[in-house]
């Protein structure tokens, strides 16, 4: 039998009458067709309202204010710093672990082995984890993993932003409501508010599956990229930017970065919407690429500015 | 901090959360040690955890935790003991051949069915029975147990290569 695309399309119901015409012809489908007959099953139905009822019947551990306000104590909070993780890793590792070691006792986990971290506004949080891979919690965020058996599933739930430094090892996962970033020992940022999923690379190698798409985008040092629900994307690897349902702004500014000219844009609407990559070779050959589908001409004048006119 | 709009906190949002993913947890669970009463147990604990530690998980990420939690414990106390799965079947509304030896083959079918199912590797019964019963997408699959989509396919091609074989073995 043949493990190709075909046989899970078939599986997953997205088959083509075409596609199907051909995949009827192979040895196993009659297998197949009989072994899916015979598996029109049902699973036991759980008594959800009884486990429920159970559930919230239960007292919750509630904190009270006195308790979060030491519990915050413990964690030495610090107001918001610009790429304090970098600095700070060189500073010293040890306050880390006291750090790590404080916020668990202040929260009284017990023997769980989930650890969660929540941080308001203003405020960063820095922590390690089992294998001394290092995040930073900025902002508004929310952050949790499961401890045990670290080393060989590193997977982490975030909601806001935070920076990661990842020791070389098993895959290390950041699940977001927006889509997943996976790293094999490397340093990144990842947040994902709303509707948006933005991630820098700093080091290393990562892998982004944004809302649920089947593709998976690979940035390596220094790229980045932004994604939105609604499909608009921007992305900036070394060698070419891609850009989908942008402003012309936007193509713009990332002309301006890439080449570093200056842009002339009188009596040219700058809203329009495009869609485009440009490579960062050459100047003309990005300008070409970028500007002949909105029917945008360019001159390059002799001081290096970019006049645009129609 | 939390949005209070969608708090877990909150009885309505737990709920809600509850009825979303508690059927899938506990056939995910069921899957995989083929009893009952523990994988009752053990979506009751992951939620009872969900519920007690509402105030530091996000609605956002209340799936995964739940998933996490729940398989964490299965890790700690599964003895990977043989596994027998029983599943009802769906009445079919097709009638058309009902002879005695016909209904006869079917049950012999059935049964080698379910005996192939129960004795496939549990990774390859879990995410077998996640496609064709839970009819969850590989990318589904994957989040739930958190592995790749690619690792998704490569599970369903063996379970689906071995299970194939059961019926044409039989006629």
């Amino acid at each position: 039998m043949t493990n190709d695309e075909l046989l899970h399309k078939w599986v997953n119901n997205s088959i083509t009458e075409g596609e199907l015409e051909i995949f009827r012809h192979r040895p196993e489908y009659l297998g197949l067709t009989q072994l899916y007959r015979n598996t029109q099953l049902q699973s036991p139905e759980l008594d959800k309202q009884a486990v429920l009822k159970k559930i919230l019947s239960t007292p919750k551990n509630i904190n009270t204010e006195q308790d979060d306000h030491a519990i915050h104590k413990d964690m030495k909070l610090k107001p918001n710093k610009k790429s304090s993780l970098f600095y700070w890793i060189s500073a010293g590792v040890a306050a880390c672990f006291l750090l790590f070691t404080g916020y668990q006792f202040g929260q009284s986990l017990g023997s769980d082995n989930v650890v969660s971290y929540e941080i308001a506004d203003n405020q960063s949080l820095e922590g390690v984890m089992p294998d001394e891979s290092i995040f930073v919690l900025r902002n508004v965020s929310k952050l949790s993993y499961l401890s045990s058996d670290w080393e060989k599933h590193r997977i982490i739930d975030l909601d806001g932003i935070a920076d990661f430094s990842v020791k070389k090892g098993s895959k290390f996962s950041v699940n977001t409501a927006n889509g997943i970033v996976e790293v094999l020992g490397t340093q990144f940022t990842v947040e994902s508010k709303g509707d948006v999923l933005k991630v820098y690379c700093k080091e290393g190698k990562v892998s982004v599956i944004f809302f649920e798409s089947d593709t998976k985008i690979i940035l390596t040092m220094n790229e980045s990229m932004e994604a939105h629900k609604s499909g608009r994307f921007l992305i900036s690897k070394k060698d070419i930017s891609s850009f989908r349902d942008v402003t012309l702004t936007t193509v713009i500014s990332a002309l301006e970065k890439q080449f570093k000219v200056n842009f002339i844009t009188e009596g040219i609407d700058l809203n329009e919407s495009l869609s485009c990559n440009f490579q960062h070779s050459k100047l003309d050959q990005a300008l070409i690429t970028t500007l002949t589908p909105l029917a945008i001409k360019f001159e390059v004048l002799p001081n290096g500015n970019v006049r645009l006119f129609r | 901090m939390a949005d209070s709009n969608n708090s877990l906190c909150q009885e309505e949002t737990f709920t809600k959360v509850f009825h979303e993913y508690s059927q899938t947890l506990f056939n995910y669970i069921y899957y995989k040690c083929g009893d009952r009463a523990q994988a009752e147990d053990l979506t009751q604990e992951a939620f009872l955890k969900l519920w007690k530690n509402c105030k530091n998980v996000s609605y956002e990420t209340a799936k995964g935790y739940v998933f996490r939690t729940a398989n964490n414990k299965l890790l700690n106390i599964y003895s990977h003991q043989k596994v027998v799965l029983n599943f009802e079947k769906i009445n079919r509304i097709d009638k058309t051949n009902e002879s005695p030896e016909f209904l006869m083959e079917e049950k012999e079918l059935h049964q080698a069915i379910m005996k192939g199912i129960s004795d496939l590797p549990e990774k390859q019964r879990v995410v077998f029975l996640l496609s064709r019963i839970d009819k969850k997408t590989y990318r589904e699959i994957a989040e739930i147990i958190g592995i790749s989509k690619q690792a998704v396919e490569k599970r369903i091609y063996k379970a689906l290569d071995t299970m194939r074989q059961i019926s044409v073995n039989i006629n």
